[in-house]
């Protein structure tokens, strides 16, 4: 057994699915800007680029190329790129709105926040009136810290879209950090009359009632919103914690358990749950709740990344001075930008929206599947997969997506048909090979696993991870010295990639190499001193 | 046989209960009035490249001269450029002259030392009747052994006791009750200069966006200590002996000793930067078992992990049971845990009132007093940020932070009575260690600050409302002299007072080893029990309110001392 619970997880671009058509020659620039724009918002981003690179190979300073380019780079989530791109745009075009607030949203995903509130900032100066620009804006100012100045860009925002509930909750929310919970409950309180299905707006609202103990108004603000959304995982939690805190065991138990049914990784979840069944003196389930906390709180690689494993489907770039899309296209593309901001309850509301209006949208499907999951609410995830597959069942990324969602409700069975579909749509598609690869180590299927990950690497060598996972594979069938093979491969990759040097040192110690893995607990001293210590206190003996 | 106490005749035995008129909380800073020209230095002042650069130092209340008022000593630090030979800035000793001002008297002690300074511990560790300091350094600590003449030898190397690493707050008990203080050293970050990260390098070296030092997360934690000591003027390390402490290498800060399951063997508490708290169970045979996750105070209630700074013991709902404060990282309460009995402990930060008001503070010094005298213990918190760039950000944080008074209400819950506290706590100032005592023996307590890059402050309390009190000094025959870990109870009717004297606590300091309890408008204490180490039990009747007593083990009251009027108090508010 594999010394590391985990698996690793990867997000895989959706660059790697590979289309039909090549691409044309002899065409001009225009027309590879259109057809690569086209593409684009098929999810066929391999053509795209092919036309987008051949549109500025004709005319380098247009900026209409890199600006499609840089939001196509976006959507397979290559930030480096995106914002390479996007920053050649807004230079060419240093007036444009439109490529200062893409520019802006690719600073967001790239983790620069600092650079993103400026593009957005000078986006908001450019066009005083985009309303979504300054609700961006004021995102990355929180996100900075600047909660005041947050505000009062929302206040502007809302003196030009005074019904835009989404605009309130974020207010009230600036206000909830400032410290100025009564005004934030009248901010939520109008994001809430405008929208009473806000689901932000009234978790938002119980959590400051709690803080503030209003128990009272906190379990009707939580209990509203569970009659909205019954898995909402959250909701169940801090229920939960209220009720458990009134001494009400039973009724708490119930709803930390939907909680982490609804969302296994809910750390905290799994330590109230700890305390509740101990004070009920099921020990015996304290303790196992107490083991998935503390694995929970120390596994080397994020294994909530697993329910983000798809990336977002993809959303037509659109152009300026582009014909206005219909209701549904436009909360779609509303939905897939938010998605693109990391706004995913608004990216909810908005897809929700897309569908409710035309319901066999299955791209609108699709990305909702995948934001209901990127909310943890794998039960809606699943009915939207499920709906956007029976409208495109051969979707990769729906199938990519229903397996990943598959696989958080631990019905694995299901999650591999799910990708083993996927990969006989496109065998050539290393991330689907990978994604297959990681249900069958789930169901403890050794050998299939590593065949997935073989065929994962042949495709694509550099897949690090799959490197990694085929050594654990490896370690479940006994076969230490390919194991090592796979973990020097994948530090071949990636020298800092810790878990496979703590793996890697365990087979050393495996195969009597005390003095290699000792070399590798050295090395990892400087890349992850816990897990440097875990093997330290192993290599040393003894163990708590 | 039972020491009398002072009788009273005629006097209605007015419940503890019945005698909580609500007195404001005030102080003033009196720092210069006193003569406290001390100032910090430490890191960068508007820039921290490392990590070392943003701890600052503490302060501790001790008696070194024996007068029977309480002195001041202040470790301190230094910068990355480091001074010329000979102008190193030194920690300071600070002898009170018992008419409200203090006197510099660091040279003629001869504890000038020079360095990454961090805290300061007080103990008799020698049993000679003179307190002694432990200084923490990043770097070599230091044992100042108090030769009872008004000066200090360097007894560092004889006893054992320099650790080295990073260390900070340090606290002497004597947890296996052979009549001498032990020693416990929490150690940070196991950190070197030449190989740190610089600001921006990695992942955890950026704050909102911007580049700041690196850490604590992603670098790796050190190792704390456990001294125990042989009673021949040495010590010997029994970390791993007492129970492997501190296996995992958590990221040490604040310390605290008490027992908080009343079984009297002292236990311990770690507060840990980003880490899970540490609670030991002393197992009463020279081991501890670590229990924090189990007793519900190694987490938040949502199981994460705070950044956990300053800390105290103190038994807040006078329910005879320590409770347990903790000051965190901005954006996170400051922690509040109630003692339930039974080794658990629950989570009140925010049913208490503390956690709305704290979420915006960056919390280090803490301590439970009773600063209004009405027989609850209330909250000090002192603040500071971690990144002096935050000011140049134009962020909702600030640097300089406010400290933070809260009131406790009598009913569980505090009130933040800050802005009502005195002109003096609108000032925000980058503090760090913060130490309580009645310098001024006016019978209200009193605090001091130490800052980063900035002057010490001299918090003098000048509460108004009349409210009655009593100080009592401990000193031990048969267990420690120091007698940490006695436990003092005050009972009226069936309401009941309990302080327990204890070693370390708030961050990287040391407050007055004597306990100070508020009387309200309680003339007359009807019963003082004593337990002093070792489970030796003295009960006093019938003790009067406003004076300070001493009492020695087995000796009953030897001295008494009434209030003086010193500070320039202010007339009652």
């Amino acid at each position: 057994m594999s010394p590391v619970p985990a698996v690793p997880l990867l997000v895989l671009a959706t660059a790697l699915v590979v289309g039909a058509e090549p691409p044309a020659d002899g065409l001009d620039a225009r027309t590879h800007l259109a057809l690569g724009q086209r593409y684009s918002a098929q999810g066929l981003f391999p053509q795209a680029i092919e036309h987008l690179q051949r549109a500025i190979e004709q005319e380098p300073d247009a900026p209409q190329g890199h600006y499609l380019l840089g939001v196509t780079y976006s959507l397979m989530n290559e930030t480096t790129r995106a914002v390479a791109e996007l920053e050649r745009a807004a230079h060419l075009a240093p007036d444009h709105a439109g490529f200062r607030y893409y520019l802006g949203l690719a600073y967001l995903a790239a983790g620069r926040t600092p650079d993103a509130a400026r593009e957005l900032a000078e986006s908001v100066r450019l066009d005083p009136r985009s309303a979504e620009a300054r609700s961006n804006l004021a995102w990355a100012l929180m996100s900075l810290g600047k909660n005041g100045e947050a505000a009062r860009v929302l206040l502007a925002a809302l003196e030009r879209q005074p019904r835009n509930a989404s605009t309130w909750f974020l207010l009230g929310e600036s206000l909830r950090r400032l410290g100025e919970n009564e005004k934030a409950i009248g901010y939520f309180e109008k994001a809430l009359e405008l929208d009473p299905a806000h689901a932000d707006a009234l978790f938002s609202l119980g959590t400051v009632y709690a803080l503030r103990q209003d128990r009272e108004k906190a379990i009707a603000s939580y209990r509203h919103l569970l009659a909205i959304d019954p898995r909402h995982p959250g909701a169940h939690y801090q229920l939960g914690k209220i009720l458990l805190r009134d001494g009400k065991l039973d009724e708490a138990i119930e709803h930390l358990e939907k909680s982490v049914a609804a969302q296994p990784a809910l750390k905290g979840a799994h330590y109230q749950l700890a305390r509740a069944y101990r004070l009920r003196g099921q020990n015996e389930k304290a303790e196992r709740e107490a083991e998935t906390f503390r694995r929970l709180g120390s596994e080397p690689v994020d294994d909530a990344s697993w329910r983000t494993d798809a990336a977002p489907p993809a959303r037509a770039p659109r152009e300026t001075g582009q014909p206005q899309p219909g209701p549904a296209a436009a909360h779609y593309e509303m939905g897939v930008a938010r998605q693109r901001a990391g706004r995913f309850s608004e990216a909810m509301a908005a897809l929700e929206q897309a569908v409710a209006l035309e319901p066999d949208h299955a791209a609108a499907w699709s990305s909702l599947g995948w934001t209901y999951a990127r909310l943890g609410r794998y039960g809606k995830a699943l009915e939207a997969y499920l709906r956007a597959r029976q409208l495109r069942p051969d979707d990769m990324q729906t199938l990519r997506g229903l397996g990943a969602t598959y696989g958080n409700l631990e019905r694995w069975p299901e999650a591999t048909e799910a990708f083993e579909r996927a990969a006989g749509l496109n065998a050539a598609d290393a991330g689907a090979q990978y994604d297959l690869g990681r249900a069958y180590s789930k169901q403890r299927r050794p050998r299939d696993a590593a065949d997935a990950y073989r065929r994962a690497i042949a495709l694509q060598p550099g897949l690090t991870a799959a490197h990694f996972n085929l050594g654990l594979a490896r370690v479940d069938l006994g076969e230490n010295a390919e194991a090592i093979e796979a973990f020097r491969d994948a530090l071949r990759l990636e020298p800092g990639h810790a878990p496979a040097r703590f793996n890697l040192a365990f087979a050393l110690l495996a195969a009597g190499d005390r003095a290699g893995a000792r070399e590798q607990q050295k090395a990892l001293e400087a890349l992850d001193p816990n897990l440097a210590l875990q093997l330290a206190l192993r290599l040393d003996g003894g163990g708590r | 046989m039972i020491p009398l106490g002072v009788r009273i005749a005629a006097l209605s035995l007015l419940s503890l209960a019945a005698a909580l008129p609500t007195a404001p909380i005030f102080f003033a800073d009196r720092s210069a009035a006193a003569g406290l020209a001390f100032r910090t230095t430490y890191g960068g002042k508007d820039t921290s490249t490392y990590i070392l650069e943003t701890t600052g130092t503490g302060v501790a209340f001790l008696d070194y001269d024996r007068d029977g008022r309480p002195d001041l000593f202040f470790a301190n630090g230094t910068t990355l450029a480091g001074f010329p030979t000979g102008q190193a800035p030194r920690c300071a000793l600070y002898r009170n002259n018992g008419d409200g001002t203090f006197t510099d008297v660091t040279v003629a002690a001869g504890v000038a030392r020079s360095g990454w300074g961090q805290g300061v511990a007080v103990g008799d560790y020698d049993n000679d009747g003179w307190p002694d300091v432990y200084l923490t350094f990043f770097g070599r600590n230091v044992l100042l052994r108090n030769k009872g003449d008004g000066t200090f030898a360097d007894a560092t190397e004889a006893a054992g006791v320099a650790a080295g690493g990073w260390s900070t707050s340090a606290a002497f008990a004597d947890y296996d009750n052979d009549g001498r203080l032990d020693l416990y050293v929490a150690r940070y970050v196991d950190f070197d200069l030449k190989t740190a990260p610089r600001p921006g390098a990695q992942k955890n070296c950026f704050y909102h966006g911007f580049p700041v030092m690196c850490g604590p997360r992603g670098l790796a934690g050190a190792r704390d200590v456990l001294f125990r000591n042989n009673g021949d003027g040495t010590f010997t390390d029994v970390t791993v002996r007492a129970g492997e402490l501190d296996r995992e290498r958590y990221r040490g800060l604040g310390v605290v000793w008490g027992d908080y399951d009343d079984d009297g063997w002292p236990d311990l508490f770690v507060a840990n930067d980003a880490h899970p708290n540490l609670l030991y169970h002393n197992d009463r045979n020279g081991t501890f078992t670590e229990v924090a996750f189990a007793a519900g105070v190694a987490f938040d209630e949502d199981g994460r992990e705070r950044a956990g700074m300053g800390v105290d013991f103190g038994d807040y709902d006078n329910d005879g049971k320590l409770d347990l404060a903790v000051t965190n990282f901005y954006g996170e309460p400051h922690s509040l845990y109630l003692n339930q009995g039974h080794g658990t402990f629950l989570e009140t930060t925010w049913p208490s009132g503390i956690g709305e008001a704290t979420m915006r503070s960056l919390g280090w010094g803490t301590g439970f007093a009773d600063f209004d005298n009405d027989g609850n213990k209330d909250l000090f918190f002192v603040n500071g940020h971690v990144y002096p760039e935050v000011d140049r950000q134009q962020l909702d944080e600030t640097h300089a932070e406010r400290s933070l008074v809260f009131r406790n209400k009598g009913d569980g819950s505090f009130a933040d009575v800050t802005a009502s506290a005195g002109e003096t706590l609108a000032s925000r100032w980058v503090g760090r260690g913060a130490a309580f005592g009645d310098y001024d023996d006016d019978g209200r307590i009193d605090v001091v600050i130490s800052t980063v890059n900035d002057r010490a402050v001299l918090l003098h309390n000048e509460s108004g409302g009349g409210n009655h009190w009593l100080t009592v000094k401990l000193t031990g025959t048969r267990g420690n002299r120091d007698a940490i870990g006695a436990r003092i109870t005050a009972r009226a009717g069936a309401v009941t007072q309990m302080h327990e004297v204890h070693g370390g606590g708030s961050y990287l300091s040391q407050s007055d080893l004597r306990a100070h309890f508020g009387l309200g408008s309680l003339a007359v204490v009807p019963s003082l029990e004593i337990r002093w180490p070792g489970g030796a039990i003295e009960r006093f009747t019938d003790v009067a309110a406003d004076q300070t007593l001493a009492i020695d083990e087995g000796k009953g009251i030897v001295s008494r001392r009434g209030p003086t009027t010193a500070g320039a108090a202010r007339p009652p508010r």
